[in-house]
């Protein structure tokens, strides 16, 4: 028996779920056209809304989400409704939290459809709505916000000026591909593509790609995902196992770690403690702390979520407030880890979680506080005192 | 929009793409979700869609590409892959056919999205590495050498004696 008809065999065995009948099929994209030449309508009502500075209500109620033990432990101060669900990032001052409309596009087709609130963390008041933007992997620098923007297949990114608000479509240096993550290092914004295996140096302000450094064959795994920066340096996993260290001014090699023998995420990034996270694809429920040293060493400390195989998945990560905070589903919950013990200190439900929207559940932080985007709410934990 | 066509278009190749989407992605819950996007939007387009050479490599182009979005906007896509085929092995059935199916699904679960879409699209759809090149938009030389580390994988995994396919034309069998 070949091949072709092994897998034939074996779709066979596989338990395929029911497609609907024709007609459905033919029901929902008639309602989407018809919900699209609405919006248009829609749009020029909400423009209208826009400069009457649409408030968005601040809620007192507190959420599903409570910490276990409040001494000691971070509870839920303010609850601020925004529509929809998407990225959260802090940049200038203000909340930056996006609604990305699931990846859809304006009615022309031409622009992501998704809206990106400034909203002010003191007062939880939204500052301004800004339209257009859709994306994840967000980072900030060169005073701009920087998302990836993969719905539709459009595969730029998308640059929002912190100042002016003017959102700017970016093509990355490999058309038709997709930027797989982005950060800012020496006046540049580095911007990583996994198809090619590039990391692509671009000029923040005009646009242009500086310089274009290929990192390896992607055939091989060899591919550069979600760079992060300590500020001098990038780092970014690949699909072969490891953690490359590349120059941020100059984008030359510095060093390569070997972590697993699989694909290898970097989480989340301590630049206090120069300590990285990394989660193994094939045991996403294991954490691994890996040393920003010269040479990025692992030292052997891994926190395994869960016992139980296929529960507690790390969704996503990130260190805030001397904390490293994680998001897991299967089941939904908000993990504080010490890092000095790399111990679960507190174990939070997550309740509401939208597990059909490409940002389901993001984090960032300000002074004291981390803001927790999950659904249509951005909460606000601060310590308890 | 001439309804009837589509709706038999519909019909006549959804079953089909199910099963090539479920291999391609691993998950046949997502298969089922991102074809029956692509179909909505075959439908918006089937002015368009039906003039084309290919109306179902059309919409399997646009089903992986959701697909792919949604696997790369999530940082445990790749577990579940591993997380739909390792759950083929808590069955009782130990027939020969059985540990070979599980054999192939392991060996298939290794292998990178990309990978296992070349491989599907040439062994399990029956494209020519043209055709395949053709619809991923890379090219044939990129298609070729994907395939032939698929089924070095895929040999590696299974075993030397293994009986495979024939080497695409022209393919390096030995990777560099």
């Amino acid at each position: 028996m070949n091949l072709a008809e092994q897998l034939d065999l074996l779709a066979d065995d596989l338990d395929l779920p029911t497609l609907p009948e024709p007609g459905a099929i033919v029901r929902a994209g008639d309602r989407r056209r018809a919900r699209n030449r609405r919006r248009v309508m829609v749009a020029v009502a909400a423009a209208i809304a826009a400069v009457l500075a649409l408030a968005i209500n601040t809620v007192d109620q507190r959420s599903a989400l409570q910490p276990a033990n409040e001494e000691g432990g971070w509870r839920v101060t303010r609850t601020i409704a925004v529509p929809g669900s998407g990225v959260i990032a802090y940049a200038d001052g203000s909340l930056w939290v996006g609604d990305d409309r699931h990846g859809t596009l304006t009615p022309d087709g031409m622009a992501p459809a998704g809206i990106l609130y400034q909203v002010d963390p003191a007062s939880g008041r939204v500052l301004d709505r800004v339209p257009g933007v859709v994306g994840g992997w967000t980072s900030v620098g060169g005073g701009y916000l920087w998302a990836c923007t993969l719905a539709q297949d459009l595969n730029v990114l998308t640059r929002v000026d912190l100042r002016s608000h003017q959102v700017t479509q970016l093509p990355t240096a490999a058309s038709r591909t997709a930027p797989h993550g982005t950060a800012y290092v020496a006046g540049k914004l580095w911007v990583a593509n996994a198809d090619t295996g590039d990391l692509v140096a671009m000029d923040p302000h005009s646009g242009d790609v500086v310089q274009t450094v290929h990192v390896g064959n992607p055939d091989m795994g060899e591919t550069p995902f979600l760079p992060r920066t300590d500020g001098t340096d990038l780092w970014f996993s690949t699909d072969s196992g490891e953690i490359w260290r590349y120059d941020g001014a100059t984008g030359k090699p510095l060093s390569r770690l070997g972590v697993t023998g699989g694909s290898v995420r970097l989480i989340a990034v301590d630049t206090s403690r120069r300590t990285m996270y990394a989660v193994d694809y094939a045991d996403p429920r294991t954490i691994l702390e890996v040393a920003m040293d010269q040479h990025g060493t692992w030292h052997g400390r891994k926190l395994t979520l869960s016992a139980a195989s296929g529960r507690g998945q790390v969704d996503i990560a990130a260190v805030a407030n001397g904390v490293l905070w994680v998001v897991t589903d299967s089941p939904d919950e908000l993990l504080l880890v010490d890092p000095a013990s790399l111990q679960i200190r507190e174990r939070l439900p997550l309740t509401g979680v939208d597990h059909t929207s490409a940002n389901s559940v993001n984090l960032t932080s300000t002074d004291g506080t981390v803001w927790l985007r999950i659904r249509d709410k951005v909460l606000a934990l601060t310590p308890a005192r | 929009m001439d309804q009837r066509s589509f709706e038999d278009f519909y019909v006549g190749t959804r079953v089909r793409l199910l099963r090539q989407l479920a291999m391609m992605t691993g998950d046949a819950e997502q298969a089922a979700d991102v074809l029956q996007e692509a179909f909505v939007r075959a439908w918006q387009r089937w002015d368009k869609v039906s003039g084309l050479e290919s109306p179902e490599g059309w919409v399997r182009t646009v089903a992986w590409r959701v697909a792919i979005s949604q696997h790369r906007h999530s940082m445990v896509g790749a577990d579940r892959i591993r997380r739909l085929f390792g759950s083929h092995g808590q069955v009782d059935d130990h027939t020969d056919r059985r540990v070979e199916a599980m054999d192939l699904q392991t060996a298939l679960a290794r292998l990178s999205p990309e990978h296992r879409r070349v491989l599907v699209l040439h062994e399990m759809c029956g494209l020519s590495v043209r055709e395949v090149a053709a619809e991923t938009g890379v090219p044939e030389g990129t298609v070729k050498s994907r395939l032939s580390r698929a089924r070095d994988a895929m040999t590696d995994a299974l075993g030397r004696g293994y009986p495979s396919s024939p080497s695409p034309e022209g393919a390096e069998v030995t990777l560099s």
